[in-house]
Parts: C-alpha cells; sequence; structure tokens
C-alpha cells in the first residue's frame, strides 16, 4: 500500500501508457501518400494513384537488339504466366474470332459505318480474300480459315484500329506482339494483370525472387525487372524493415554511449523509459482526433523521443549540482522549462495550419507527448532523481570555453553567408516517388522505366460521374470537343451510344445490302475457289444479331475506375498538351500530367513551408518578447535558430542533399530545438554564479546528443523520408549545439 | 467362377497387348534418338469445307536436333514459313524474318517440335497414341479440343525413323495431308541452312 502511495503519480502515467497501447491495438495505421500531400492537389493524386496503369504489373526488358528483347520478353511472359504469377486477358481464342464480330454492332458508329461501306466494294473484297487466301498457304492457316469464314470482309479490322489508337497517345513508343517498345526496339514493357493485390508483400517477394532467377539464367548485356504498385510495395516493406533494425541498433548503441558519458545511474534510466510513458497515449489520441494515424506520423516518434527527455535531463543535472529540496531546484528551473515547452510546443502549433494532413497529425501527436513529458518530468520524476545524487555530484564539471566575441561574430557572419550560398543552392526534390523510396537497384529501375515512358510525353485525362454510365457519357462529350477526340470513347462506350450503335447496325445491314454484299462476295470468292458455304456463319450472324457472345474488351483493359463511393472515372491517356488541359476545364474533366503535378507539389510545398516557418517564427517571436520582456535577449535567442539554420541550408546544397517534403517538417522543429538551447545559456548567464550550477553545460550536450541518438540516426535509413528528417536533424542540430555552445555565450557576455 | 476367370484371362491378354505396343513405342523412340538432322521435302494439302478444291503447297525443311534448329519453308506458291533457333522463333516471308513474340504463335510452334522430334513423353499427357504396324495414330485425351480431332503418322516400310505422311484431322471434318519425300536421316547441315 506505501509502496502504491510513494509511486501513485508515476503508475497513474504507466496506466495511461497501456490505455494507450490498447487504443492503438485496435486503430488503423495508413500508410497513404495522400496524407503526404497539400489539400489543393489531393485529388488530382488520388486520381492518379487510382489510374489502371497503377495496378499494373509493368515487366520491362533491355537488350542488346531488338530481336532479342521482343524474344526475352515473350520467353518472360510465359515464364510467368506458368508460375501463375499473372493473368494474361482473356484470349480472343477462347471465344473465337467469333466475339470479334458480334461485338460489332456496338461499335459500329458513324466512323465505323464509313469504314464497312469501303470494305464492301468489290475491289476491297477482293484484296481481303487475296489475303486470306495467302494466309492459308502459312503455318498459321488453321487460324486464318477461322477468321475468315467468321469475318469475310475483315470488319473486326475495325476493332484492331480502335484498340491500337489507345497506345498512340505516347508518340515514342510501338505497340509490337503484345509489347510497348521504345524507338530503337531494344526497350520493351509487357504491362500484366497480377493475381495478388499491389500490397500484398508476400507476392511481391516471390515475384522478387522469380526475377533475381530469372536475371541469372539471361544473356550477357539482357536485363529484365519489374515495376507497379507491387515493386513499391516490395521497395517500401524491405526497405522500412531494413531501416527500423539498423535504426533501432544504432540508437540504443548511441543512447547507451551518452548514458555512460553523462549518466551512469540506475535512475537515470528513467530519463529513458519517459519516451514509453508517453509516445502510446500521445499516439492514441491523434487517432482519436484523425480516424486513423499515419505510419509516418509514428515514425516521428524518434524525433519526439529527442525532445521529450529534454525536460527530465536538465531537472536530472538540476538536482544533482545541488543540495535543496528538489521540489524547490524544480521551481527554480521552471521558468526556463515553461520557456523551452512554449517554445517547442508553439513550433508544433505552426503545423497545425498547414494542409497537410501528416503535418497537423505530427502537431497533435507530439503537443500532447510534449505535454506529458513535460507533467512527468516536471511532477514525477524529481523525486526518483533526488536519491541518486551522490554517485555524480562530485565529479569534475565539464565546462567548455566559448569563442571570444570577435571569433564569434566572424563564425557567425562566414555561416550566414554560408546559409545564403546554400539557400541559393539548393535543390526541392517534389517527385511523388522520392517520398516511397531511394535504394540503388530501385532508382535505377525507376529511371530506365522513366526513359521508357517520359511522363513528360503523356498525361491523363478522368471524366467524372456519379455512375459509370455517366462518366462514360461525359468521356463522350469531351470527346466530341476535341479534334482527335478520345480513343477510349470510340471502344468502350456508354450504354446509350452502344444502344444507337446497335440501331445503325441493324439499319445498315437491311435485307438489300446483305442480297448485295452477298453477290459481290460469291462473285469473288468463286474466283478464289471457295465454296457457296464458306461464309454461311457470317450471314447467319447478321440474320440473329446475336450479341451474347460478344467479346468484351474491359477482359483487356478497364478505363472506368471507382474511386469512391458515387464517383466514378474513366481515364484517358492523352498528349500533354495544353488543348487538353484547357478542354478539360471547360467541360468539369481533370487533366493530370505527371510534370504539371510536380510543378504543382513543389509550389504547394514552398508556399507550405514559408508559411510554416514565418508562423513558427513569430509566434516564437511573441510568446519570447512576452516571457523575457527584452527586445535584446529575444532576438539573441534566434541566434542558434538563424546560425543553426544557415549552417544546415548550406550542408544540405555543399552535399547535395536534395530536399524532399519532408526535410521541412525538420525547420520548425529547428527553431524550437534552436531556442529552447539558447534559452538554457540564457538562463544559465542570468543566474550569476550560486545558481548557474542549475544549468551545467554537460546538461545542453547531455540532451543535443540524447536528440542526436534518437534523431540523428535516421540518417542511416536508406527510406528518403526517415534519410531526410535524420540528415537534417545531424546538421541542424548539431549545427545548433554548437552555436549555442561556442558562439552564443560571446554575445551574451558581451550584453553583460 | 468360369466368369471370374474369363474376365481375367481378358485382362491379361489386354495387358499383354498394352506392354507389347509400350515396347513398340519404346523401341521407336529410341530408334528416333539415333536421328540428329533431317533434310525432307514437302507436299501439304489442305482439304477444306469452305474450299471446293484442296490447295497444295511445296516446301522443305531442315531439322538439327543439337542446335535445336528447325526451317520449315514454304516455296510454292508463296514463299513463307517459320525458323526456330534454340528459343527464338521467327516468322520467314519473303527474305524477310521477323521474331515470332505472341503467345499463340509460340504455342504453335513448340508444339512443332514436339510433333517433328516425336517427344513421345510429352505427347502421351495429351493424347492417346495408337501403333498399328506402320501407323501410329494420336487422339487428343480432351474431347473438347478444338483444333485436332486426329492426327495419323504414316511410316517408311523399310526405315521406321522417316516419316512418309502426316494427316491431321479437325472436328469440322477438314483435315491436312503432309507427303514427304527424299528424305536424309542425318545428313550434313552446315550452320548457314537455316
Amino acid at each position: 500500500m506505501k509502496f502504491l502511495y510513494f509511486h501513485r503519480k508515476l503508475l497513474c502515467f504507466v496506466g495511461l501508457s497501456f490505455l494507450g497501447i490498447l487504443g492503438l491495438w485496435k486503430g488503423t495505421i495508413e500508410e497513404n501518400i495522400l496524407a503526404l500531400v497539400p489539400q489543393h492537389i489531393k485529388q488530382q493524386v488520388m486520381l492518379f494513384e487510382h489510374s489502371p496503369l497503377s495496378q499494373k504489373l509493368i515487366v520491362i526488358t533491355r537488350a542488346n537488339s531488338a530481336t532479342q528483347a521482343q524474344q526475352v520478353a515473350g520467353e518472360v511472359r510465359d515464364k510467368l504466366l506458368q508460375e501463375g504469377f499473372i493473368t494474361l486477358s482473356i484470349p480472343l481464342a477462347d471465344k473465337g474470332i467469333f466475339g470479334l464480330v458480334a461485338s460489332l454492332p456496338s461499335h459500329f458508329s458513324q466512323q465505323a459505318q464509313t469504314e464497312t461501306e469501303q470494305k464492301l466494294s468489290e475491289e476491297a473484297i477482293a484484296k481481303q480474300l487475296d489475303r486470306y487466301y495467302e494466309g492459308l498457304f502459312s503455318f498459321q492457316g488453321m487460324l486464318v480459315t477461322q477468321q475468315m469464314m467468321h469475318d469475310p470482309f475483315g470488319l473486326t479490322e475495325i476493332l484492331f484500329r480502335l484498340w491500337g489508337k489507345l497506345g498512340q497517345s505516347v508518340p515514342s513508343l510501338t505497340y509490337q506482339d503484345g509489347f510497348l517498345s521504345d524507338s530503337d526496339g531494344t526497350q520493351v514493357a509487357g504491362l500484366y494483370d497480377t493475381r495478388a493485390s499491389v500490397s500484398d508483400i508476400s507476392a511481391a517477394q516471390q515475384l522478387q525472387r522469380f526475377f533475381s532467377n530469372l536475371q541469372s539464367a539471361l544473356p550477357e548485356n539482357t536485363r529484365v525487372f519489374f515495376m507497379g504498385g507491387l515493386r513499391y510495395t516490395l521497395e517500401n516493406t524491405s526497405l522500412i524493415k531494413r531501416d527500423l533494425t539498423i535504426i533501432t541498433l544504432i540508437g540504443i548503441a548511441c543512447l547507451g554511449i551518452v548514458f555512460i558519458c553523462f549518466f551512469r545511474s540506475k535512475r537515470a534510466l528513467l530519463i529513458y523509459m519517459l519516451p514509453i510513458l508517453v509516445l502510446p497515449p500521445a499516439a492514441w489520441i491523434t487517432q482519436l482526433v484523425f480516424g486513423h494515424i499515419s505510419g509516418i506520423t509514428l515514425g516521428f516518434g524518434s524525433v519526439v523521443v529527442g525532445l521529450s527527455v529534454d525536460y527530465a535531463i536538465y531537472i536530472y543535472f538540476a538536482l544533482q549540482r545541488t543540495q535543496t529540496d528538489p521540489q524547490e531546484t524544480v521551481s527554480k528551473i521552471s521558468r526556463h522549462l515553461w520557456c523551452n515547452f512554449l517554445t517547442s510546443g508553439l513550433c508544433f502549433v505552426s503545423l497545425l495550419f498547414s494542409s497537410i494532413e501528416v503535418f497537423k497529425q505530427i502537431a497533435v501527436f507530439a503537443l500532447v507527448a510534449l505535454s506529458l513529458a513535460f507533467a512527468i518530468s516536471v511532477w514525477v520524476f524529481p523525486l526518483y532523481f533526488e536519491k541518486s545524487k551522490n554517485t555524480y555530484s562530485n565529479e569534475k564539471k565539464v565546462e567548455l570555453n566559448p569563442l571570444p566575441f570577435k571569433a564569434a561574430l566572424v563564425g557567425l557572419v562566414l555561416l550566414l553567408l554560408f546559409g545564403v550560398w546554400g539557400g541559393k543552392n539548393l535543390s526541392i526534390n517534389s517527385d511523388l516517388a522520392s517520398l516511397n523510396s531511394t535504394s540503388a537497384s530501385f532508382a535505377q529501375d525507376r529511371q530506365t522505366a522513366e526513359s521508357l515512358f517520359p511522363s513528360t510525353q503523356g498525361a491523363l485525362l478522368f471524366s467524372l460521374g456519379k455512375t459509370e454510365e455517366e462518366a462514360l457519357q461525359n468521356n463522350e462529350r469531351l470527346s466530341a470537343q476535341l479534334p482527335s477526340g478520345l480513343p477510349v470513347s470510340e471502344l468502350f462506350s456508354s450504354e446509350f451510344v452502344r444502344q444507337q450503335n446497335q440501331k445503325r447496325w441493324r439499319e445498315f445491314w437491311n435485307e438489300e445490302r446483305i442480297n448485295q454484299a452477298k453477290e459481290l462476295l460469291q462473285r469473288e470468292a468463286q474466283k478464289k475457289g471457295f465454296s457457296e458455304q464458306a461464309f454461311d456463319s457470317f450471314w447467319t450472324f447478321l440474320q440473329d444479331n446475336d450479341e451474347t457472345s460478344a467479346f468484351d474488351f474491359t477482359n483487356w483493359y478497364n478505363p472506368v475506375i471507382k474511386i469512391s463511393q458515387g464517383l466514378y472515372a474513366v481515364v484517358n491517356i492523352v498528349p500533354n498538351e495544353d488543348l487538353y488541359a484547357q478542354t478539360a476545364q471547360k467541360a468539369g474533366a481533370v487533366f493530370i500530367s505527371a510534370s504539371m503535378l510536380q510543378t504543382q507539389l513543389a509550389q504547394s510545398v514552398k508556399k507550405e513551408a514559408i508559411r510554416v516557418v514565418i508562423l513558427a517564427l513569430v509566434l516564437n517571436l511573441i510568446a519570447l518578447g512576452l516571457l523575457l520582456r527584452k527586445v535584446k535577449e529575444t532576438v539573441l535567442c534566434f541566434i542558434p535558430v538563424l546560425a543553426g539554420g544557415c549552417f544546415l541550408l548550406g550542408c544540405l546544397a555543399l552535399f547535395h542533399i536534395s530536399v524532399n517534403l519532408f526535410g521541412l517538417i525538420f525547420l520548425p522543429l529547428l527553431i524550437g530545438l534552436g531556442i529552447d538551447y539558447a534559452i538554457f545559456q540564457l538562463m544559465k548567464y542570468q543566474s550569476k554564479q550560486a545558481a548557474a550550477q542549475l544549468y551545467p553545460t554537460q546538461a545542453l550536450i547531455a540532451a543535443g546528443l540524447s536528440t542526436l541518438a534518437g534523431f540523428g540516426v535516421l540518417i542511416f535509413a536508406k527510406h528518403a523520408v526517415l534519410f531526410m528528417m535524420g540528415a537534417c536533424a545531424l546538421i541542424g542540430i548539431g549545427g545548433t549545439v554548437g552555436v549555442s555552445l561556442f558562439i552564443l555565450p560571446a554575445f551574451w557576455e558581451k550584453k553583460a | 467362377m468360369k466368369y471370374y476367370l474369363s474376365l481375367l484371362s481378358c485382362l491379361l491378354l489386354t495387358l499383354c497387348w498394352a506392354q507389347e505396343e509400350k515396347n513398340g513405342l519404346d523401341q521407336y523412340a529410341r530408334q528416333m534418338d539415333t536421328v540428329q538432322t533431317l533434310q525432307s521435302n514437302f507436299v501439304e494439302e489442305k482439304h477444306l469445307s469452305l474450299l471446293n478444291q484442296p490447295i497444295q503447297s511445296q516446301g522443305t525443311f531442315i531439322f538439327d536436333k543439337k542446335i535445336q534448329s528447325l526451317r520449315w519453308q514454304y516455296q510454292q506458291p508463296f514463299e513463307t514459313g517459320f525458323l526456330i533457333e534454340k528459343n527464338n522463333v521467327y516468322r520467314l516471308q519473303g527474305q524477310e524474318k521477323k521474331p515470332v513474340s505472341n503467345a499463340m504463335g509460340r504455342m504453335f510452334i513448340s508444339e512443332m517440335v514436339v510433333w517433328l522430334t516425336l517427344d513421345f513423353d510429352k505427347l502421351k499427357k495429351d493424347y492417346s497414341i495408337t501403333l498399328n504396324g506402320k501407323e501410329i495414330s494420336f487422339v487428343p485425351q480432351s474431347k473438347e479440343h478444338k483444333i485436332i480431332k486426329k492426327i495419323t503418322i504414316k511410316l517408311d516400310e523399310k526405315d521406321d525413323r522417316v516419316v512418309t505422311q502426316v494427316k491431321m484431322e479437325e472436328p469440322s471434318g477438314d483435315f491436312i495431308l503432309w507427303k514427304f519425300n527424299h528424305t536424309q536421316i542425318n545428313p550434313k547441315l552446315p550452320a548457314e541452312a537455316f
């Protein structure tokens, strides 16, 4: 009972932590890229994600010659089929040529009627029969026989022409024997439907093994690899697993070193237990607020680990250096702690004003975690830290000599110049794919795929509708407004147009025309020696008009996608031209090109970054102004932020590190941390002799190194997002700590 | 009892016959193993219901088991054909040689190789095979086979390794007849012949 009473406060927070774990257990973790993009381009990214091509398995073959590329691609396709990885779209052979003929009436547009009329001329019939006759002597003669009997006039060529038009939007690609190839034919791509869903990691791993084994058996200078959703799943999952293992191990090792160097006490272990107490409830509350939580937000836990332990570290060192009552010591440094909490918190508050959902999640997550960490550090831990006093207090104090004023000033100016140079040369990577992964082999494969399907050439045009039928009708209207039309609308018509086409077909094939065509065909057929009954099945079809066995082209490619309940879209691949963009805008359709999306994303990200950083600076300036009530001190507190930020910008440019969207999360955080360290130094220099021991330099170094151990180790990650956060942490926090220790004190002293 | 004895006798007789036939096919397969290269002229006759008269074409074929190459060349009335080089397949059109990579074309041609080498192990999976003197018949095990109803191969009276005629019957009643002449077993074939 006594035990429970003594530990009551700690037990309350332990209970809250368990509650958080339980809450998280039932919740969902989302890994959707949509949470990472600004609100106003969310719809475009969502449509892009839903495009039928994104669900396909793309197998790319590179070889020395076009012939070899086609052959290897064919062999790979056969093996993929054999192993059951892909399902080939229902081949025509399944329904025979009859299925195609039966689908003719539904596609009998005005244009198709004109083409049919041309095919019924005496000359055209003679040519067609010549082709069939010659085909009978080829090794595929058996197939020709079937085709000839069911389609004597070659009308199904109209459908193949429509099918062929689908791929004409990307001019540098050619379609041959089921593959898309580049201009010289040495790179070919096969697009397949997989049996597994794109997020099936087990299927992705099996596929990876299949391709690894296959590669070893291929001729020299030939390479085959796969792209598409499954590859992204594989890359992300493998990388995150690898990263988590490596980062955890290195992080524990680094924290161990910090512990050995600065603490060496059982009680101090509590400092590193703090994240376990605060992270689960923080994540749970974030989940309650948003209905779900992003994996990226959880990944941000390592950052909060670094921040949350700072309060406990400051209190721990303050208690080691004084002989007074713990609560009294804590109250002495409470102004500093409150300042720290307020400045860090305000930086996260600025993220709440972002339109990127994951930023908001991170803000809520960090604010809850910091609040809990502050509460535990101030009200719970002092009781435990008090008991471990004498182990460390008598050790020699570590004090670092700051730079003299002139040297500090020169250093500061150099850092500012370095920052200006960095800002000018900094590259921002707004590529959506860069948020997924950066493994070297993947990046190389992606580059190859990009060279084959240059995103600058093609664009996607989405006709929207509340139902499939409405989307198809809207697509037909849009097609009518474009000079070259939309090929998809011709092959995939709405029910309304299909019925019109069928009516047109019936009216066209009236008795008079049938007799006329029969007479012409028989006359030409006799010359070649064909029997009178040779084409009976075609005439029977014309009489019965039985479309039940019609071939459905959606078995090969379905351009209609369901985006959400009550929202459908027809996807068209179109040239990346203004005409399409403008027409789409007028018709209420959505035109998206990868290049346009990249530009929009880059612009939005820059805007978001500027807004969040300015807001964080303004909020902190107001808060510090109110707390310190002295302009000079307030301004000086921003020196580590400014100099640390410049150091970061310069280093990023110097090492050619391209900043992705997630590098920007770090900017407000850097502001918060920089101000925290500045406040620490301010308090130290304001406190004079006796109270100065409450702010030992070890505390600042230990806090900085703990943050780096928890956060900076992310630099060892392969995942682009985690790497970026780690790189910024290591350079930015490192720079900020350095400025706080060596440059800032010179200004305090000068001021004093 | 008599009934069971006669049933047993019938069963034994059937087993003996089946064993004899199996031995015959095995023996024939062993003989075919000695064939490394082949060269022959052929006449192809197509008896199709859509034609009043059968059509005829002529050509040559050469085959080399070691390098897994086959050239099937029509010479009359049109210069067409196909060429197999290991796993690569080409369509021949006049002097042109185009790769075939569509699944159906590849399947058709790999089937041709099975037939030309008379790979019984593979053929037994899909066909019931009957050996009758100098004639071997193949009937698809699947009754719903859309293209082939029956294939009959006639062997040379003097040399079993020489196929003189192949008849392929379709379910529709149409059939194709290949007649082979001037067949040479294991001739020297220069690489450029393919």
